[in-house]
């Protein structure tokens, strides 16, 4: 059997700009939103379409405005909420920028050819409209999305970004190693060079794990003998099977990409307590974990910070079978 | 002289002759004849999807019997622009599928070429035409057709 992963068939349906679009699945590697990823800015002189690089899975990724590019309406900048699709173009890895992801579209329906009679340039004519949802969409052909004169600036914005994004490959590198062995001077020199380059909203965040280091303090000593490493969702829950079955005590601490952290407390392999940023509840706060697609794990073996009346449901075996399923289920 | 005389052949179109029946179409004070033989119906546009990057004269798409087509304008092509619409006319070769809407005011109606009419110099598939009462354009629809087949 074959290791490769197959290609996807069928297209995304999105929209941008006030157009709905299909892109072909195949040379789509993931959808993401912009809060899930870290941004260098654009460069001051970089096209209005150019909306900064994104690193994601190990490279670089520019983002593209896709309105902006096919001279539809486009809002300026990136929300939270702003829908990139990291696909590729001209055989590199870039990020389009829609306003939403509104579905699949399963390979098979008929499409038809548009002429390039109706546009203002044939050059830019985009190739195929296809139906769906009782309306008319539009195929979309990223490479076609370029006049030559903004393959022109493409290249030079990609030129100009390089400084940028070497100094986030570093500060990420170093947020990484931050990560396996964390210390609140670390992140706090961390955060002062990322406000140094205008990236405030990193630099608020490794404040942030500054000051939640600082109060984790007891239980963050223990590191010897603890385990750390990558983690993703399957990970995750191979990890949670084996301090359960081991009867482990102690904190799990994960850390992802966008601002995810959280942690996991045992006690003699039932799991107690679980705690994210963002949710109150443990038994969510848990799921959002086993959710992470790539972060860092760390153990901290030891009597758990969680000491009163455990938070999750007793039974730690049942509910590990109910995560298996969400992990299962999950792309 | 540059307008070409009726009783002659025209070599740059086919179909216009004076007598010939054609679909008369109204898009404000201008009217559009199209050849009877190239109309395959008119129906109401409830909803043209915008098509970014076109050309002026297209207005969007529109889903007609299960397939999307190209909705046009003939009054921004012809230099009178006009706005809004009430129906569509579906264009398409003779025993073929259509391939493009042309908007219109109202239905239009099926009329005879005047005797007098002939057609100025053509510079593409929308002619002006003198001897008219009022101003009126010729589509030479198998062009049009054959460029969107380009």
């Amino acid at each position: 059997m074959s290791d490769r992963p197959k290609s996807l068939a069928g297209f995304l349906w999105l929209r941008s700009g006030g157009h709905d679009f299909s892109l072909p699945l195949a040379g789509v590697r993931r959808v993401a939103l912009s809060n899930q990823l870290r941004v260098a800015p654009p460069e001051r002189g970089a096209p209005s379409w150019w909306c900064g690089v994104t690193l994601d899975d190990g490279r670089s990724h520019p983002l593209l405005n896709l309105a902006d590019l096919m001279g539809a309406p486009a809002s300026r900048g990136i929300g939270p909420d702003t829908v990139v699709v990291l696909a590729s173009l001209w055989q590199l890895s870039v990020g389009l920028v829609c306003d939403r992801f509104r579905g699949i579209i399963p390979a098979g329906d008929p499409s038809w050819p548009l002429s390039p009679a109706l546009f203002s340039t044939s050059e830019r004519a985009l190739p195929r409209m296809r139906l769906w949802a009782g309306r008319p969409m539009l195929d979309l052909a990223p490479e076609q999305l370029f006049s030559a004169q903004q393959r022109a600036q493409f290249d030079q914005a990609m030129k100009n970004s390089k400084v940028n994004v070497d100094q986030l490959w570093e500060l990420s590198e170093l947020e990484q190693q931050l990560a396996v062995e964390p210390t609140v001077t670390g992140y706090n020199d961390l955060a002062a060079r990322y406000k140094k380059l205008g990236w405030l909203e990193e630099a608020e965040r490794m404040q942030a794990r500054a000051a939640q280091l600082k109060t984790e303090a007891p239980a963050m000593r223990v590191t010897a003998g603890g385990l750390s490493g990558p983690v993703n969702h399957r990970v995750l829950l191979e990890l949670l099977q084996v301090l359960h079955l081991t009867g482990k005590s102690g904190e799990l601490l994960l850390d992802a990409p966008g601002g995810i952290t959280g942690a996991i407390s045992f006690r003699v392999g039932a799991m107690v307590d679980a705690k994210s940023a963002d949710a109150e509840d443990a038994l969510k706060a848990l799921r959002q974990l086993c959710a992470i697609k790539a972060g860092r794990y760390q153990f901290f073996p030891g009597v758990p910070s969680q000491t009163g009346e455990s938070r999750l449901p007793a039974d730690t075996t049942t509910l590990i079978a109910e995560l298996e399923k969400q992990v299962i289920s999950a792309p | 002289m540059s307008t070409i005389d009726a009783a002659q052949p025209q070599p740059l179109t086919t179909g216009f002759r004076p007598g010939v029946v054609v679909l008369r179409i109204r898009r404000g004070n201008v009217y559009f004849l199209l050849p009877r033989l190239w109309v395959r119906g008119v129906v109401p546009l409830h909803e043209v999807v915008p098509l970014p990057r076109a050309k002026p004269w297209v207005v969007g798409l529109a889903v007609h019997d299960g397939r999307p087509l190209p909705v046009l304008d003939l009054a921004v092509c012809s230099g009178t622009a006009e706005g809004g619409h009430s129906v569509g006319v579906l264009l398409g070769a003779p025993d073929q599928a259509s391939f493009a809407l042309v908007i219109s005011d109202g239905p239009g109606r099926f009329v005879s070429v005047p005797a007098v009419a002939r057609l100025e110099k053509s510079t593409g598939w929308l002619t002006r035409i003198q001897g008219c009462a009022q101003t009126s354009w010729w589509l030479e629809t198998a062009r049009l057709a054959a460029e969107f087949k380009e």
